[in-house]
């Protein structure tokens, strides 16, 4: 699926293939430039591995797509930014609304200090007073579409955060999916995981293919690699390259991408 | 075989043994003036049970130190009336602006305010009382009538008194829920105040809590301030306009001209009393402490792109 999409790569998307277009994009933290002209597309239903160091933007750059960088003050995004057209720093565009299209993973797995099934249900109460019966619902199917379900079906009263610690962050998928977005970005979804824990949240990606749009950051060369799909590579908050996964990892154009999937820099 | 090596003798070892006696002997000190105050009320107080009982001091209708008869009830029901008015208004007030301080107001601005809050539980308490005289009580009587010294003046008083408590905690409280749950509930679309009723307030609610009983401490201790604004009648106030005496107040004003049984039964309200702070200072311990045991997971992790993103939550004053 990956190598089929990352085919086509080479030609510029269509105009409505493309979901995410960033045009010239610059973020400063006061004195901080993080994120420094950045020009990229991402297909709709596809999937892109964000990889750099620490400190590279790639977070900046998530954090500019939901606008959750909103939250600090200092923070100023400059440039263009769109979601099927529509510019996302258009002050008329409410920062919650677009929350709710563009679903976030964080690098830590914090449920929220409620029960499972309050936690996935928490979403879909923001907006409006779905029945028990819808909500029993719209649970069960996020925690199946994070693979959680089996797991915790016989405890959804439990806190979030007695799970363990792969279970909490598919249970943050799944709050993430409860409120059907468009795109989801995941943020390092498995710093803080065990092999095995990462290896089902890679599977779960693919399958997220099918009905999102998925932007992945990892810090992690193995992981992007692992995962397929098209790689954008950042230093220093600049996009270094572009390109299939395959291409990136046996002939990189840049020096400072061989650096790092080398493991020279990072 | 080579001599089995001798245990090595360090000499700070003896000055540390020392020391840590020496503060042992301190703490106890301070420790044991409780226990000798506490044993003293007790021992002054409790004759008056033996003499009339428990249930006719506690809720005896009636105080007249003249002609023996001491009954507490109506400075029982003045405590609980006074100090219930003064959590009504200052439980509110005290919240919205903690959570604007905590959530709303600009870094720079909560940095001045705080400090500026907390400021006012400096002022003696002689100062709040004199201006609930000069301006409350006159303000009561034009406006609401009646004669102005009442549960309402001395509830207002205590509001205003128990306010830098209750923001000061409750702050703390809502700066110490981590900023990872702030964002989860943000990035799944909530806007701010769905965030801070779903969220942040639920995960503060212990600290909130604890500080609304060390308020409510601070409300029945009181003395001075009420005194001044409550009227001090011994009849169980019917009405928020009706002069009320308190606890405290009625140990303060007879103390200093009474003499046998009168005097043991001011102790013995300075029994009850001490019982009631007891309760509520065990409770507030513990919900502060189940907040710590209950331990939040670890904090989001500041990377270098969100280093100094939120202000540091500065440790307010606790009493």
């Amino acid at each position: 699926m990956a190598t089929e999409a990352s085919a086509s790569a080479s030609a510029a998307p269509a105009e409505d293939d493309v979901k995410i277009r960033i045009r010239n994009l610059s973020v400063n933290y006061r004195d901080l430039a993080a994120l420094k002209d950045v020009s990229l597309d991402i297909r709709r239903n596809d999937l892109l591995t964000i990889m750099g160091p620490t400190a590279s933007g790639k977070t900046t750059l998530l954090r500019t797509i939901n606008r959750l960088n909103d939250i600090y003050p200092y923070a100023k995004a400059t440039g263009s930014l769109t979601i099927d057209g529509l510019e996302v720093y258009d002050p008329a565009v409410s920062a919650s609304w677009l929350r709710k299209v563009v679903g976030m993973v964080f690098a830590l797995p914090i449920p929220l200090p409620m029960s499972i099934y309050d936690n996935v249900a928490y979403g879909p109460r923001l907006y409006g007073r779905p029945s028990r019966r819808q909500l029993d619902e719209i649970v069960e199917r996020s925690l199946r579409g994070a693979a959680l379900w089996d797991e915790v079906k016989d405890r959804l009263s439990d806190l979030g955060h007695h799970l363990s610690g792969g279970q909490q962050q598919r249970l943050c998928l799944a709050r993430t999916l409860a409120v059907e977005p468009e795109i989801i970005l995941l943020d390092e979804p498995c710093s803080g995981l065990d092999p095995i824990s990462t290896l089902r949240i890679e599977e779960l990606l693919h399958d997220l293919v099918a009905k999102y749009t998925v932007v992945l950051v990892t810090h992690n060369p193995q992981q992007a690699a692992r995962v397929g799909g098209d790689v954008a590579v950042f230093y220093l908050g600049e996009l270094v390259e572009m390109g299939p996964a395959e291409r990136i990892f046996t002939s990189p154009k840049d020096r400072r991408t061989e650096s790092f999937i080398s493991g020279r820099i990072g | 075989m080579p001599g089995r090596r001798r245990i090595p003798r360090d000499p700070r070892e003896k000055a540390d043994r020392l020391i840590g006696n020496i503060l042992l002997a301190i703490a106890f000190s301070a420790v044991s003036i409780l226990l000798l105050l506490t044993l003293f009320i007790f021992k002054e107080g409790l004759p008056i049970f033996s003499k009339i009982g428990l249930k006719g001091f506690l809720l005896g209708l009636k105080w007249a130190p003249g002609k023996g008869v001491f009954g507490i009830l109506p400075m029982i029901a003045g405590s609980v009336y006074v100090t219930g008015g003064a959590l009504i208004m200052g439980v509110p007030l005290g919240l919205a602006c903690a959570l604007f301080l905590s959530e709303i107001a600009p870094l720079r601005l909560s940095r001045v305010m705080k400090p500026a809050i907390e400021l006012l539980a400096a002022i003696p308490s002689v100062v709040y009382g004199f201006i609930g005289l000069v301006v409350l009580v006159p303000l009561i009587r034009s406006v609401l009538g009646g004669p102005g010294f009442s549960v309402l003046a001395s509830s207002v008083v205590l509001a205003i008194m128990i306010l830098p408590t209750i923001i000061s905690i409750s702050y703390d409280a809502m700066k110490a829920v981590p900023v990872s749950f702030r964002e989860g509930s943000l990035a799944l679309g909530a806007s701010k105040w769905q965030t801070m009723i779903g969220v942040l307030l639920p995960a503060a609610r212990s600290g909130i809590v604890a500080g609304v009983i060390l308020g409510m401490g601070r409300a029945v201790g009181e003395t001075m301030a009420v005194i001044m604004v409550a009227g001090n009648a011994t009849t169980v106030p019917l009405t928020p306009l009706d002069p009320v005496r308190t606890l405290t107040s009625n140990i303060a004003l007879e103390m200093g001209y009474a003499a046998g049984d009168h005097r043991t039964a001011l102790f013995a309200t300075g029994v009850v009393l001490f019982i009631i702070i007891m309760i509520l200072n065990v409770l507030a311990t513990r919900i502060t402490r189940s907040r710590i045991r209950a331990s939040f997971p670890k904090p989001h992790r500041v990377s270098s792109e969100t280093a100094s993103a939120t202000g540091s939550a500065e440790g307010g004053e606790r009493r």
